[in-house]
């Protein structure tokens, strides 16, 4: 049916049919990917994790990237905030000034926990939201290119391909359960939490029998094709068509180059300099005084 | 339209009004879709991979909630909020894969599933698992196997009989022969015929196996690029090959046959053997 399309559905998820960002070669994509996965983990204070949030989400906007998708993600952002604040709450850090904000009984809400929750916190979103980006904007066919551009040896990618296939048959089982049970009258919305989580245990039967029956599919099927695993062929090396067709070129190496240079700067101001440790937060530094009544 | 078909009924189970689905890819699978079922009808969709047939099977069971229009099925509009528990005692949906609607421990555990969801005690829910697996001819000495390690037919009687149980008054089954042998294939359709006309449920097949059609169907509704291309009685529907030629679909080959005899004096809407004989019989 003639439609207009703006999303492509992939393995894994949706990217978008026509993207600005496409204008780079996958492997640029991937250090991009590598180096906005690391930033986050070098940054404490919450206020730079936050505006680097606020970049990720201008380059969902400049991708083009459905922003409606990222709906789903929403209950896994409360989760892990409530987990890891609950967690602190708990079993509070001994890191910095103990200052204690709230006593009910045994427990007791210090604030040096709390602002160490709010950092990890925003460290974790960040972290997930541009491994989001990166899945909403690479095909399997993309992430094949990267791996391959680094040199990667071929039975790894090609491991990588067929794992990444799973994935994405496994997700697509798991989408048709779910409709099967809808199909029978289940409501998850009526299910307490505890019951929500032994529910997803049922799950488990039907999607690891359909694996262990694909899986032998597939192996069947790779050894009917007279699959080798290697990237020689009678001594010569196997033709790579994905490569052939995105070859690297300067450009994409100065690229990755310069994105690579930013990160190693990026870092050292944090690793010699403590620039983004959360001692010089401004929002932590501001409370502090509050606090202290200075 | 012949009356067996149920055309003539008033009795409306289903009402489609300018049903246009999308997926969240933005592709849009139906469109503009306007037609009713009647109570005790046996329908069948046809139609090439892709036109939109189990999409809009999906639909009629509420997996799918409309883009645009509506659906009532037994006056249930299935876009509302938390309809799901009403709307399944009406419609039941047999996937194509049983392995993908068996996800229970046991047969029995299996069967109960979906009385269990509408929160019946479970004197009432036993009294449903028997009743649905003597009509899905289960026996009670299965209840305790593991349905995953049954084969593939007996699968799919126990993935019916886990809908049976719902006592849904219409049954969609995604391509109920497909993968079987002949045997297997009759014995399924002859159990829903039974469905159909000793129990009165209303059924809904997705097929592409035009025998089939031809043998167990009433109702035929031919789609096409997610719109429905033709609708009528399976006679009226095969006679017309042009306009099944546009859904990539071809009639038996009886029907064909008595098509190319057509300047004999042949029907053009034979589906049977039996019938291809009486009208080669009155010619000899």
């Amino acid at each position: 049916m003639a439609v207009e399309r703006k999303m492509q559905k992939t393995i894994i998820g949706f990217v978008p049919y026509q993207s600005p960002i496409y204008a780079l070669h996958p492997l640029v994509r991937l250090v991009i990917f590598l180096v906005t996965g690391f930033i986050p983990l070098f940054v404490e204070i919450p206020e730079v994790n936050i505006l680097f949030l606020i970049a990720i989400i201008g380059l969902f906007i400049y991708s083009k990237v459905d922003l409606k998708k990222l709906k789903m993600y929403m209950p896994m952002v409360f989760t892990v905030g409530l987990f890891i604040f609950v967690t602190y709450l708990f079993f509070p850090i001994a890191k910095g000034e103990k200052i204690l904000l709230y006593q009910l009984g045994a427990v007791k809400l210090y604030y040096n926990s709390i602002m160490w929750a709010t950092c990890i916190y925003f460290r974790i979103i960040a972290l997930l939201f541009a491994s989001i980006f990166y899945f909403s904007t690479n095909r399997e066919r993309d992430m094949l290119i990267a791996f391959r551009s680094l040199k990667m040896p071929f039975v790894a990618t090609y491991f990588l391909g067929l794992s990444l296939r799973a994935t994405g048959i496994f997700m697509e089982d798991y989408q048709i359960i779910r409709e099967a049970e809808q199909a029978r009258g289940l409501d998850v919305s009526d299910l307490s939490f505890v019951g929500k989580i032994k529910h997803f245990s049922m799950y488990m039967i039907p999607l690891f029998t359909l694996s262990i029956r694909r899986c032998e599919e597939i192996s069947v099927g790779l050894y009917s094709k007279g699959t080798v695993i290697s990237n020689k062929i009678d001594g010569r090396k196997r033709p790579d068509y994905l490569m052939s067709k995105n070859p690297v070129t300067q450009k994409d190496i100065f690229y990755s180059a310069a994105i690579v240079l930013f990160f190693l700067a990026f870092c050292s101001l944090q690793v010699f300099g403590g620039v983004f440790s959360l001692d010089n937060s401004p929002i932590n530094i501001a409370i502090l005084k509050l606090l202290k009544g200075g | 339209m012949e009356s067996e078909a149920g055309f003539l009924s008033t009795d409306k189970i289903i009402e489609v009004k300018g049903l246009t689905y999308c997926y969240s890819d933005g592709t849009k699978a139906l469109e503009d879709i306007n037609i009713d079922f009647y109570k005790g009808q046996f329908i069948a969709f046809i139609g090439q991979n892709g036109c939109g047939k189990t999409t809009f099977s999906k639909c009629l069971n509420g997996i799918f909630k409309p883009t645009e229009g509506k659906i009532l099925v037994n006056g249930l509009d299935t876009a509302l909020p938390r309809i799901n528990k009403q709307l399944v005692e009406n419609i039941g949906y047999v996937f194509q894969n049983p392995d993908h609607q068996l996800f229970n421990n046991s047969v029995y555990d299996e069967i109960a599933y979906a009385p269990r969801n509408l929160k019946l005690n479970e004197e009432q829910v036993r009294e449903r698992v028997l009743v649905a697996s003597k009509i899905s001819g289960v026996s009670e000495g299965l209840f305790e196997e593991h349905p995953f390690f049954l084969v593939k037919g007996l699968r799919q009687r126990i993935a019916i009989a886990s809908i049976l149980s719902l006592k849904p008054r219409v049954i969609i089954v995604d391509e109920p022969t497909t993968g079987q042998d002949y045997k297997q294939s009759i014995e399924v359709m002859e159990f829903l015929k039974m469905l159909n006309e000793e129990l009165g449920h209303t059924i809904i097949i997705v097929t592409h196996e035009m025998d089939i059609v031809a043998q167990y169907a009433k109702r035929v509704v031919v789609m096409n690029d997610g719109k429905v291309l033709t609708d009528g009685t399976v006679k009226e529907v095969f006679a017309n090959p042009e306009l099944l030629e546009q859904a990539n679909v071809k009639p038996p080959q009886i029907t064909r046959l008595a098509q190319a005899l057509k300047s004999y004096g042949f029907k053009n809407n034979v589906i049977s053997f039996d019938e291809m004989c009486e009208q080669w019989e009155s010619r000899v």
